[in-house]
């Protein structure tokens, strides 16, 4: 299947998403969205770092030195409690929005 | 907390700096080695890698703008940068600070002013609740009179409209320290006045109740600052002795600076308390006489009472003054907002010309400030067209249009900033050269000006600032708006600051034409103000005052200030006329109680006995000798001058002359000689009229002189004395004027001269015409200064018209055009604008001369000559800046202008 630019407004939600499942650093953000979309989702890798600072000011996200698995340092970042509320809006925003597009699609 | 978050990450800067691009090499090092795992070649894999991430520095770029504080960072390479453009172009940065300069300066000046005379509550806090009291005879509402100390007393005690009330009555007297005296007004006050005014001592303490009351005779004073300051401000004032008409008194207090009383521009040198009367007045009334009506009463209403409720209840009031009074003399009470500058006056006095004096004066100064701000505008307007070119570099390299309209915002905030601390500069400078000048001036009057001098007003500063911040940048913002708006490539394309071919009426009517319209506009409407304020001086300083100033000398006695002991003040005066008259070079010689043009207290009600009450008139008391009239050359009408045996105490019956004014409004047609008058002082008695004389001018302001009661000198026994001597030629003045003091000195070496001067400077000097003077002065220069301005413009925009259709002009000589026709060319629109703002402009000066005219003395608000004068100025001086570079135009090479391009 062909790539699909990110919808505009919608990194964030999916960053919140993968990292619901666990604390990870950005290369590891860029390669969940891949595989949880099967690849069809392509991430411009570059624009995911301001998405995340930009999460980190608002308080949904915190950001830690670490060891990665192949032992090197990364910076891992870990959803917060804000950022879970934050996470289950969005969810429910984005629910309503596919289910009333996709009437409004399949109307005759 | 967010907040907090963001002022620690700008302290972080480096090393989140130094993180993130770490984990961005990181995240492109495994994007490689995905991409090489891939079987990509190294260089493929790397390329690859990067294109995927996108560009780093953009990306970095985003991400430090997202940390917000960048604001702070960026106005801080904003205000380099403005430091550095100002820098480069120091011509331009120096017109447009000086042009704010004066804007500002002429602003805080003239709100400082208008804050001090007219604005400032005196009596500061308190002042909303403070009333002035007045009473009238209740069958002729038009009958004031002051209070007795019986009536203060009765009105003061405890009532639901007045929390607290004042008592005062001003007198002149000689007052000084050592042996510098002069005289000066004095203000005997209640105990309560300070207190009710809500004012605290600089040093020492106020009166108490005990010193307020009738013939305590406690020798005490409170000094003006501004007489302390006079004074050398010496740091043992409180506790040390001055002198009151020759008696001691011990300062006890210094009131705070810009104090004085409850008038507004002027205020006594000292107060004392009223017990203490008796002890400094020669001629001093019996307070506790209950016909004895000298008190000027003013309260503090109850808290929470409006003006209008207190008068609802006034009858309460009346009630008690009734009781007083038996039933010879109902009374009536007015009550109105404390007066601002009328003394002494026993009738509400009529200050509605104040509002609009004040609004007006502000008006013109704020309209300089709109013409400097129109000048800047224009300013910018042509420097942003300049910097066309290096904006739309900086927007196709990136920048956005808001970073580029706030540089261009900080870079006008720099200059307001500059511009606004010259003009404060300007303004404590004005400021101080005002006062020095009003110093020398008012330094023999006889009261204190309270316009203090410790510097410029806080508000008046923060005011000015303020307004002068938000104009810049209004102006700034057009132009800034104006030049970031464009089409890229274009002006790319064009060459340096030529504008889009545009129509001839939208270039008639450009931005920066209708800027300089509207300079010369308002230029018109403030050099016709000043011209009608200069008209309305000259006028006022060129009328007949009704008597002669040729010649004419005068020397002031003050025999209270010998004490009044010893030799009979009559006796004293007599000596004094006599020798004065056998001196050489004196023609006419005579006494007089006052000087005309010389701040009159002694205003009477004169009323006709056995006529209606209601027929009656208010006229200026002066007390003169024999010789008076003739002395001044003021035409005696009917009847004759007074006798010698008139001038002596107890020669009855007691005569008076009155003027032909007093004589109309008593008498009508009817013969005024032989009749008899009365004054709101019963205990005087009768006076039988003996002469009538035509009206002197005691001012500048009024239209008609003020009526006159004048009466013999010798009767009245009046300390202090004028001296009025006419030289034989005028040219005598000086030699007589020395002479006669030398003599004066011989005969009596402790003789209370305290000035000798020509009649003429009490004229020139008088405060009225001075004030008419200063305001000529002030919206002259402000006329010049926003003439100035307007050429300045209009030469700007003219030169930069045609330096930017250099090459069209170029073509038109190249295609047989020849100069005269260019020249017209550029002038026919120059002409054309001035024309028209030379319009608008008068319209806008009819409109400020229909206010003028209003406060005036005998000024038209249509005068033709000083119309002609502002607007043929304004013509002459913007034709002549349009003309130069018109000239510059014809002399435009069409090889060099079309190869420069």
């Amino acid at each position: 299947m062909a790539n699909i630019e990110l919808i505009p407004g919608t990194l964030d939600m999916l960053v919140l998403r993968v990292l619901n499942g666990g604390s990870t650093h950005g290369w590891g953000i860029a390669q969940r969205i891949g595989v949880l979309s099967s690849e069809v989702l392509k991430v411009e890798e570059g624009s995911l770092y301001p998405a995340l600072y930009r999460m980190e000011q608002k308080g949904w996200l915190e950001s830690e030195w670490g060891q990665s698995e192949n032992n090197r340092r990364a910076k891992f970042y870990t959803l917060t409690k804000a950022g879970r509320k934050q996470l289950e809006s969005e969810q429910k925003t984005w629910d309503q929005l596919v289910l009333a597009i996709g009437q409004v699609m399949r109307s005759s | 907390m967010n907040f907090l978050r963001k002022i620690t990450v700008l302290f972080r800067k480096e090393k989140l700096d130094a993180e993130m691009a770490e984990e961005m090499r990181q995240h492109l090092e495994r994007r490689t080695q995905a991409n090489l795992a891939a079987g990509m070649s190294p260089d493929e894999a790397r390329f690859a890698a990067r294109r995927q991430f996108g560009g780093v520095d953009q990306i970095k770029e985003i991400a430090r703008e997202q940390r917000g504080m960048m604001w702070l960072e960026q106005g801080g390479q904003d205000l380099r940068y403005a430091f550095r453009q100002l820098a480069k172009s120091p011509g331009f940065t120096a017109v447009a600070v000086v042009t704010l300069a004066l804007g500002i300066g002429v602003n805080a000046a003239m709100f400082g002013f208008v804050r001090t005379m007219f604005l400032r509550p005196l009596a500061q806090e308190k002042r909303g609740h403070l009333a002035a009291l007045y009473t009238s005879d209740a069958q002729a509402a038009a009958n004031f009179r002051a209070f007795s100390f019986a009536e203060f007393s009765a009105l003061g005690e405890a009532n639901g409209i007045f929390s607290d009330l004042g008592a005062m009555v001003f007198e002149h007297g000689a007052v000084g320290r050592n042996d510098a005296v002069k005289r000066s007004l004095l203000c005997f006050v209640s105990g309560s006045y300070f207190q009710l005014l809500g004012v605290q001592p600089l040093a020492g303490r106020f009166f108490s109740a005990e010193e307020g009351r009738p013939n305590a005779g406690l020798p005490v004073a409170v000094a003006h600052y501004s007489f302390w300051q006079r004074l050398g401000a010496p740091a043992d004032f409180v506790g040390s002795e001055i002198q009151v008409n020759g008696h001691s008194f011990t300062v006890i207090g210094i009131a705070p600076a810009g104090f004085g009383g409850l008038h507004a521009s002027i205020g006594p040198d000292v107060w004392l308390p009223l017990g203490a009367m008796p002890r400094a007045v020669v001629r001093a009334d019996d307070l506790l006489d209950p016909r004895t009506f000298r008190l000027s009463l003013f309260a503090a209403l109850q808290p929470g009472l409006s003006l209008e409720a207190a008068r609802a209840q006034l009858g309460v009031l009346e009630g008690r003054l009734n009781v007083l009074a038996g039933t010879g003399d109902p009374r009536r009470l007015a009550l109105t907002p404390p007066p601002h500058f009328s003394l002494g006056n026993n009738s509400p006095a009529d200050e509605n010309f104040l509002a609009p004096f004040a609004a007006l004066s502000l008006g013109l100064s704020a309209t300089v400030l709109v013409v400097a701000c129109l000048n800047l505008a224009n300013m910018l307007l042509a420097r942003g067209a300049v910097r066309q070119k290096e904006i739309a570099v900086r927007l196709s390299l990136g920048a956005t249009r808001g970073r580029i309209v706030r540089q261009l915002l900080v870079e006008a905030l720099v200059l307001a900033v500059i511009g606004g601390v010259c003009g404060l500069l300007t303004a404590s400078w004005s400021g101080q050269l005002a006062r020095n000048l009003a110093g020398s001036f008012f330094g023999e009057s006889a009261f204190a000006f309270n316009v203090h001098s410790e510097g410029i007003d806080l508000v008046a500063l923060f005011v000015t600032g303020l307004f002068c911040v938000v104009a810049t940048l209004v102006f700034a913002l057009v132009p800034a708006l104006r030049v970031t708006r464009l089409n890229l490539v274009d002006d790319l394309k064009r060459q340096g600051g030529e504008p889009a071919a545009r129509g001839n009426w939208s270039r008639f009517f450009s931005l920066g034409h209708c800027l300089v319209m509207g300079q010369i506009a308002l230029a018109v409407m403030l050099l016709f103000s000043a011209a009608l304020f200069v008209r309305g001086a000259v006028t006022a300083a060129e009328r007949a005052p009704g008597f002669t100033t040729a010649g004419e000398l005068v020397f002031n006695f003050d025999y209270g200030f010998e004490g009044s002991s010893g030799t009979p003040i009559a006796r004293k005066q007599e000596a004094l006329l006599a020798r004065a008259l056998a001196t050489p070079g004196v023609a006419h010689a005579a006494l007089a109680s006052a000087v005309p043009y010389n701040f009159e207290l002694n205003h009477h009600r004169v009323f006709v006995p056995g006529a209606a009450r209601s027929l009656a008139a208010d006229a200026g008391e002066t007390d003169v000798s024999r010789g008076y009239f003739q002395t001044l050359g003021i035409p005696l009408l009917r009847g004759r001058d007074f006798t010698a045996s008139e001038n002596l105490v107890g020669s009855r019956p007691l005569v008076a002359i009155i003027d032909d004014q007093l004589a109309r409004a008593l008498f009508g047609s009817t013969d005024p000689l032989g009749r008899n008058v009365t004054t709101d002082d019963p205990a005087e008695g009768q006076f039988q009229i003996i002469g009538v004389v035509r009206s002197p001018h005691d001012g500048i302001m009024e239209d008609a002189a003020p009526r006159r009661l004048y009466r013999p000198l010798g009767q009245i026994r009046r300390p202090d004395t004028y001296l009025h001597v006419q030289t034989t030629t005028p040219a005598a003045m000086p030699a007589v004027l020395d002479r006669l003091r030398r003599e004066l000195r011989m005969a009596d070496p402790d003789t209370p001269l305290l000035l000798a001067k020509p009649l003429a400077t009490f004229v020139e000097k008088n405060i009225n015409l001075l004030l008419l003077r200063l305001a000529a002065i002030a919206f002259g220069v402000f006329g010049f200064i926003s003439l100035l301005l307007a050429v300045v413009g209009v030469y700007g925009v003219k030169s930069y018209a045609v330096a930017t259709r250099t090459r069209e002009l170029g073509i038109r000589l190249a295609l047989g055009a020849r100069p005269g026709d260019v020249m017209s060319l550029v002038l026919r629109q120059g002409i054309l604008q001035t024309a028209l703002g030379v319009t608008i402009g008068l319209t806008l000066a009819l409109l400020a001369g229909q206010a003028l005219s209003k406060m005036l003395y005998r000024v038209s608000p249509l005068d033709p000559l000083a119309l002609g004068i502002a607007a043929g100025l304004i013509a002459l001086a913007a034709l002549g800046a349009c003309f130069i570079p018109a000239r510059r135009a014809t002399k435009v090479d069409p090889m060099v202008a079309l190869r420069c391009e």
